[in-house]
């Protein structure tokens, strides 16, 4: 449990309640950082046993943990990290829930799983088994299959690293040397993005490593999984932070945010903690890796097919790694491509990870008031730098029947570059599975 | 029931009947979601026995009228930020959220007045009204979080009252819900506009719930000014930073605030926000002009001599708007950022005529001093208007009585010096035993009959604002 002291720093002035996502969509003090706050304080009072009341950790997985309260909070009161600690004594207490089990540890832990099952998605996504279920069998009772169904992105390609190769040289001798630390969403769920992010890194002069890295550990971090964590950031931790990379990259806000916190991830009294203590600097966004060491090579860029884009800010991009600037200059370097803001760019896309499939109705409604603020831009395309909250901003731009594209902004600049794919196979020149064929 | 109660008990019949007018999903009675209720911005820890959260004024005025027939008590509540324990359930009963009625109902710039339901957080207020280059002057600190329905029971200030005034002088008319349940309209929200009858508009504002439930209220609005000039001005010694605030008053000239922090607020507030504040400092005073460039330069020229006359030590400007609003951001962060001090807090709102300003901020000073606790300073200055933030750690009774203790000393000597117990954040609970040194038993009186013709059976916000004598149940056992 956090300390006393830590969560008694709230006086409960109630500020938190004009930026807390779940209030805002509720208007509920059972949603907000003080009511939170408020609950752990009776806990660690004793007034409620939490290894009992399964109320009590239902009220805490309810947070988003989007850090919003926590840079808001005139006490800099940390909810979130509250929120991780008492979700880390519950597991300890009473375990992990059935579906942290199944899809944290069954599947993330475990990347070939994933991998695998990313397969049947694909086979489900390309023999419109979809319009069949929903179509003739299932017709609208449905709704909640529907509600999972939209997160799947549509066209998913097969897995980036099933197309990537370990050391991936430019021609000519390399400017920098970047270690990739390939997420299992982006891998997944995003490998078009992640192949053409690499690609242009490539191209570049940017010699891109590959490490054999698995999940980042956050997923099992959030949900209090803390043996798990440790192991996955054992692992990840020898081949990411090697002494010959010059930087450590990666598409994922959440993936880099975790690295960066990685002395903490593999055990803060460790050795191996001590050991890439003086590595985590090396930890960079890809918007921050372009920007600042590649430069954004202005000359060479022509107008995309989109006029308009508007940037929604990942938690942990902005907040996590104060990430805000880059992404933006990115896109504002593109030419004929008007940066459009929206309202509440940084606000959490109801997402956070797997948020969407365990709270499906606030996380709908945080949804919906996102596709609402994008439509307002009159932007056709949406940028982000992550992959969990493109998965959550496509379903939700889905659900609201709008069309607007999901991208990296440095996926869009590639596209701007005109860059070659790094490898032309086949399936990306038809831009189809060759695997799904009959 | 073995002990007699003045008061119904819900029971499960209750909550069906509550859940039914405003939704099963709007009804919560699990103790968890009662103990996320029991609380406000105040020390004061009441539950109540169900929270509905309406979604409409018809909701709401069922609500109050299943109330009034079972004998519930009726505890309205917007964002909970109440300091005087004005929205804790005191008796239990139903806790009333306005928060589900927050929209703008409809902006009229011919009449320069804005129709808003009681849940409308005053912020959300002013972003609207700002593209239409208008502002709700009233803004108290907590205007992030705060209801209008709460501005308007506690006759919520702000920064800005010196020149503009508090909530009561910017409400033209109120939408209410009677006791029965019944909607009425006061003042300009009546129909023709010339002959309103008597406006009864003033008796609710300050009334802290206890009267009748605000549901809509019809707001004057105000132009944006121009322009802004921000001065801070730096002093080692608190009471001096009084005399630059008389002395401005005294020169006639009316800033749009006048802010003191003492030397512990500003080093809470530079933590925070690391904005340079010189955390060496004893006081810092920050007085805003608004109005038309030009003159506003002379009159800054004027206020920088009467701070340095004042024994100012230096004197800053806020360059850009950045700068300002950052400024503001500080002195409305000070409350929340008490907790990196200390935990508990009892804030006061003592109001004294301008002229005892420096001594009554001494003579605070010297009360900590003497009771042994700390005591974090900020003032409305400009209005008078002191806010003691007695400090004390969660659990340390000892310290939690020495506060009570300076707390009733503070309130004496500003009633000795000719001002009042509350400013702005009401009488609520913290201060009901005082109210009996500031009114003299024929107003009380008055206020009583008031409060017995409203609300004959006791069912709004009981034990608030009134001495237990004057309450409509007076004699009766608690339950
Ligand atoms: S803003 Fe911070 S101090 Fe204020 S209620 Fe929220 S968590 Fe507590
Ligand atoms: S982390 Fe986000 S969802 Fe959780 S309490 Fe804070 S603002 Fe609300």
């Amino acid at each position: 449990m956090p300390g006393y002291d830590e969560i008694s720093r709230c006086n409960r002035c109630g500020f938190c309640q004009s930026v807390c996502p779940t209030y805002l969509h509720s208007r509920d003090e059972t949603q907000v950082a003080r009511g939170r706050i408020y609950l752990t304080r009776l806990l660690l009072e004793g007034k409620y046993d939490f290894t009992l009341d399964a109320e009590v950790s239902g009220k805490v997985d309810d947070c988003l943990l989007c850090g919003a309260c926590t840079v808001n909070c005139p006490s800099s009161v940390k909810t979130d990290e509250i929120m991780v600690s008492a979700r880390r004594d519950f597991a300890a207490n009473r375990g992990l829930t059935l579906f942290q089990k199944l899809v944290y540890r069954g599947l993330l832990s475990h990347s070939e799983r994933l991998e695998r099952a990313s397969l049947l998605m694909r086979i489900y996504e390309r023999t419109g088994a979809r319009n069949v279920l929903y179509g003739k069998i299932l017709g609208r009772a449905l709704d909640r299959l529907a509600y999972y169904d939209s997160f799947l992105p549509r066209g998913m390609s097969r897995p980036a690293r099933a197309q990537l190769e370990p050391v991936m040289a430019p021609s000519g001798s390399p400017r920098l040397r970047v270690g990739y630390f390939l997420g299992c969403a982006s891998n997944v769920f995003w490998s078009q993005t992640a192949l053409t992010a690499i690609s242009y890194l490539i191209h570049r002069g940017v010699e891109v490593h590959l490490p054999p890295t698995g999940c980042c550990g956050e997923p099992h971090r959030t949900c209090g999984d803390e043996a798990e964590v440790r192991r996955l950031a054992g692992l990840n931790s020898t081949l990411i932070f090697r002494d010959g990379f010059d930087l450590i990259a990666t598409d994922c806000s959440t993936c880099a945010q975790a690295l960066a916190h990685y002395d903490e991830f593999v055990g803060a009294d460790s050795r191996e903690a001590e050991r890439i203590r003086p590595l985590l600097g090396k930890v960079v966004d890809l918007n921050t890796l372009v920007v600042e060491h590649l430069g954004l090579d202005a000359d060479n860029l022509r107008p995309i097919s989109h006029s308009a884009a508007t940037y929604h800010d990942s938690c942990h991009a902005v907040r996590g790694l104060g990430v805000s600037e880059a992404p933006r200059r990115i896109l504002g370097a593109i030419p004929g491509l008007e940066l459009r803001e929206m309202d509440g760019a940084d606000s959490c896309c109801g997402g956070a990870g797997s948020y969407g499939f365990t709270h499906p109705s606030m996380s709908g409604r945080i949804a919906a008031a996102k596709a609402e603020n994008i439509a307002k831009t009159g932007a056709s395309l949406v940028a982000t730098s992550c992959p969990a909250c493109a998965l959550q901003l496509g379903a939700g731009l889905r659900r609201a029947g709008q069309a607007q594209a999901v991208a990296h902004p440095v996926e869009l600049l590639a596209r701007s570059a005109a860059i070659s794919m790094f490898r032309q196979t086949p399936e990306m020149a038809q831009g189809q599975d060759p695997e799904m064929e009959p | 029931m073995t002990s007699p109660s003045a008061y119904g008990p819900i029971g499960q019949s209750g909550l069906k009947a509550l859940s039914d007018i405003v939704g099963p999903g709007n009804c919560l009675s699990q103790p968890l979601e009662l103990e996320l209720y029991s609380y406000d911005s105040s020390p004061f820890i009441h539950h109540p026995s169900a929270v509905v959260i309406p979604g409409d004024v018809p909701q709401m005025c069922q609500v109050v009228a299943l109330c009034r027939r079972h004998g519930w008590p009726l505890t309205c509540r917007g964002a909970g930020t109440s300091l005087s324990g004005g929205a804790v359930a005191r008796r239990g009963g139903v806790m009333l959220s306005t928060t589900r009625l927050n929209r703008v109902v409809e902006i009229d710039l011919v009449e320069e007045t804005v129709l808003v339901e009681c849940g409308l957080v005053n912020l959300d207020l002013q972003n609207a009204l700002a593209p239409h280059g208008y502002m709700f002057p009233p803004d108290p600190a907590s205007q992030k979080a705060a209801t209008l329905g709460g501005n308007i029971a506690e006759n919520a200030g702000g920064i800005k009252g010196v020149k503009y005034g508090i909530t009561k002088h910017h409400v033209l008319g109120l939408e209410l819900i009677l006791d029965d349940g019944s909607l009425v309209r006061t003042g300009a929200l009546l129909q023709g506009h010339e002959h309103n009858g008597p406006d009864l508009t003033g008796i609710f504002l300050a009334s802290e719930g206890t009267l009748a439930v605000v549901a809509r209220a019809l707001l004057k609005i105000t132009p944006l000014p121009r322009s802004f000039r921000t001065v801070s001005a730096v002093f080692d010694d608190l009471s001096r930073s009084g005399q630059a605030v008389s002395s401005i008053i005294a020169a006639g000239i009316i800033p749009t605030a006048m802010e003191i922090m003492d030397r512990r607020l500003i080093a809470a507030l530079e933590d925070y926000l690391h904005l340079g504040f010189p955390t060496d400092a004893e006081a810092m005073l920050l007085v805003e002009l608004d109005g038309l460039g030009p003159e506003l330069d002379a009159q800054m020229d004027r206020i920088r001599d009467l701070c340095r006359k004042a024994g100012a030590v230096s004197l800053g400007q806020a360059a850009t708007e950045a700068e300002r609003e950052k400024l503001w951001l500080a002195r409305r962060s000070g409350n929340g950022a008490m907790g990196r001090i200390k935990q508990g807090v009892i804030v006061q709102d003592v109001t004294v005529p301008i002229e005892r300003l420096p001594g009554m901020l001494a003579l605070v000073q010297e009360v900590a001093r003497r009771h042994d606790v700390i005591i974090v300073q900020m003032a409305h200055a400009g209005d008078g208007n002191l806010h003691p933030h007695l400090l004390y750690a969660p659990g340390d009774e000892a310290e939690y009585g020495r506060c009570l203790d300076a707390s009733g000393e503070i309130f004496a000597a500003a009633l000795k010096a000719g001002g009042a117990i509350t400013g702005e954040h009401g009488v609520g609970l913290e201060k009901v035993a005082y109210m009996g040194d500031q009114f003299t038993e024929a107003e009380l009186g008055f206020m009583a009959a008031v409060k017995l013709a409203l609300d004959p059976t006791g069912i709004l916000n009981p034990d608030k604002v009134l001495p237990q004598k004057y309450q409509p149940l007076a004699g009766q056992e608690c339950g």
